[in-house]
């Protein structure tokens, strides 16, 4: 049971780790034209979930979980994850977000969090968001399945959330993709879970309409969002 | 699904495998060196299926930059083919590979084909590896993976490419295709992966990681730049040719990366072409000619 109350308690929106200043894509998404009403939306959900959080988000919070104790290891995923994120402006929303995680828990003493604060501070981690969530959620109590579907959970509420602040949907509209979204959460978690032992070798993503959206972002003139 | 091919030499009758049942497993290796103020081939191992025309010297004002066109002899590649490509320019070598059309995939039941390219670039050179697009037939698998391992000083510009086409016209998509390439300092330091792999019908579909476009590339610009290249006039000038791109900052210093979508396998080759022609002069700060095709 308490793996179930931290996981709702680090997927509330509410908890201070500054995610609201990053739509991961969705303003630059936005400003390319395309169609974000509930089917698009549902649509650039499901895409980020496949073809970008399962094979780098959802590979880096498993080895980060993994590896919670060993700053070391932890030093090599999150450098290794640094590598692998080919956008700028997407390295660093991931790491100014994982550096507000970090802070907050860092304040709570939860686990090695002020450790790994330092570890960012003296630049020796980057402080990647899923590194982070891997590593402070365990601290926190919650068990790797729980992690996983907390960090899926909250990449998809961050990007809802941002369509709603643009003023591209409704809020009960994207609540609509929120739902339409969780059974395709469910089987991705699920087959993280079957699936082999992964290393940081196996990092990819192939999200080329979001990376460009992304990019061009980061020369916008005007932007709501870091990211 | 249709895909316009502008430069579509290598299109066969799907299926067409010139060794029924064989799996070709072939390295190429060129090797350049810099002497007497050309860059010269010092090393030319080029087997079946691979073909490659005599250096060039196109641009007169670069008369040490080596042109060579690649081919593929044989009409694309086949099931369980394993080609690889060993590309090395010694100090101050200038040379740049291009191809003369696009590449053809063709049916892979059970055995992707497979292109393996290895890149290095010594002190001072400067090394362009830009084919045309690869065109996945429907059933085809693919995996296309780079090696590039680059001198400080050296100048790299490195670009992929891919689009699926269906000759029956009955929008069967291609099985699967996975892109893997890895950027590595001289000492082995690792600057940046990019991998990605996506079915046939992910590519197609209503959720595609390409949007509405149909076709993808990638340009990589490694090394020292004499120049800046103006990611507003590079959208502005990529819309126009039908293509939507952007450019970013590669990790670890290591240079830049441009991604292009567009909506067929052709605007996707004069975009690419295009984008060779901003990134040279950003590298080498003049034009280069016009590579004839």
């Amino acid at each position: 049971m308490l793996s179930l109350f931290a996981t709702l308690w680090q997927a509330d929106s509410a908890f201070p780790n500054g995610g609201f200043a990053f739509s991961n894509g969705i303003e630059g998404l936005a400003d390319l034209g395309q169609r974000l009403d509930r089917e698009g939306l549902t649509n650039v959900l499901a895409m980020a979930l496949t073809h970008r959080w399962m094979g780098m988000d959802r590979i880096a919070v498993s080895l980060a979980f993994a590896a919670a104790d060993d700053m070391d290891r932890l030093a090599e995923i999150d450098l290794r994850f640094d590598a692998a994120t080919i956008p700028a402006l997407q390295r660093a929303g991931s790491r100014r977000n994982g550096l507000g995680l970090l802070t907050a828990h860092a304040r709570l003493g939860t686990g090695a969090a002020a450790e790994m604060k330092r570890q960012v501070e003296t630049g020796r981690m980057r402080g990647h968001l899923p590194v982070i969530q891997g590593a402070v959620w365990r601290a926190c109590g919650m068990d790797e399945t729980s992690v996983l579907a907390a960090s899926a959970y909250t990449a998809v509420t961050g990007m809802t959330s941002a369509a709603v602040r643009l003023s591209l949907i409704g809020a009960v509209e994207a609540q609509s993709c929120l739902r339409a979204t969780l059974p395709l959460m469910a089987r991705l978690v699920d087959d993280a879970g079957r699936a082999g032992p992964l290393t940081c070798d196996d990092f990819e993503s192939l999200t080329p309409m979001l990376d460009i959206a992304t990019m061009r972002h980061a020369t916008s003139e005007v932007r709501l969002f870091s990211n | 699904m249709n895909v316009a091919l502008d430069r579509s030499d290598f299109l066969s009758p799907a299926g067409t495998d010139p060794m029924p049942g064989a799996c070709r497993d072939v390295t190429a290796a060129l090797d350049f060196a810099r002497g007497g103020g050309r860059t010269v081939l010092t090393r030319q191992h080029v087997p079946y299926p691979f073909h490659i025309t005599r250096p060039f010297a196109l641009d007169r004002t670069l008369p040490e930059l080596a042109t060579l066109y690649l081919q593929s002899s044989s009409g694309g590649l086949y099931r369980g083919d394993r080609l690889r490509l060993d590309l090395r320019a010694g100090a101050g070598a200038m040379a740049h590979l291009t191809s003369q059309a696009a590449t053809v995939i063709h049916r892979t039941p059970a055995a992707p084909a497979r292109l393996s390219t290895s890149i290095t670039a010594g002190a001072r050179s400067f090394l362009a590896l830009t084919n045309d697009p690869f065109i996945l037939f429907p059933e085809a698998g693919f995996v296309s993976s780079m090696e590039i391992t680059v001198a400080p000083d050296a100048r790299v510009i490195v670009s992929d490419g891919f689009a699926s086409h269906d000759p029956e016209a009955r929008s069967r998509p291609f099985e699967r295709l996975e892109t893997r390439t890895r950027i590595c300092g001289p000492d082995g330091g690792l600057i940046a992966t990019d991998r990605g792999s996506l079915s046939g019908l992910d590519f197609a579909g209503g959720g595609s990681p390409l949007g509405p476009y149909r076709a993808m590339g990638s340009m990589l610009v490694l090394g020292p730049r004499l120049g800046e290249i103006d990611p507003h006039r590079l959208t502005t000038e990529m819309e126009a040719l039908g293509c939507c791109a952007g450019i970013s900052e590669l990790p670890n210093g290591g240079g830049l990366i441009l991604r292009c979508l567009a909506l067929t396998g052709g605007h996707l080759a004069q975009g690419m072409d295009y984008l060779f022609v901003l990134t040279f002069m950003a590298l080498m700060g003049e034009r280069p000619a016009r590579r004839r095709k």
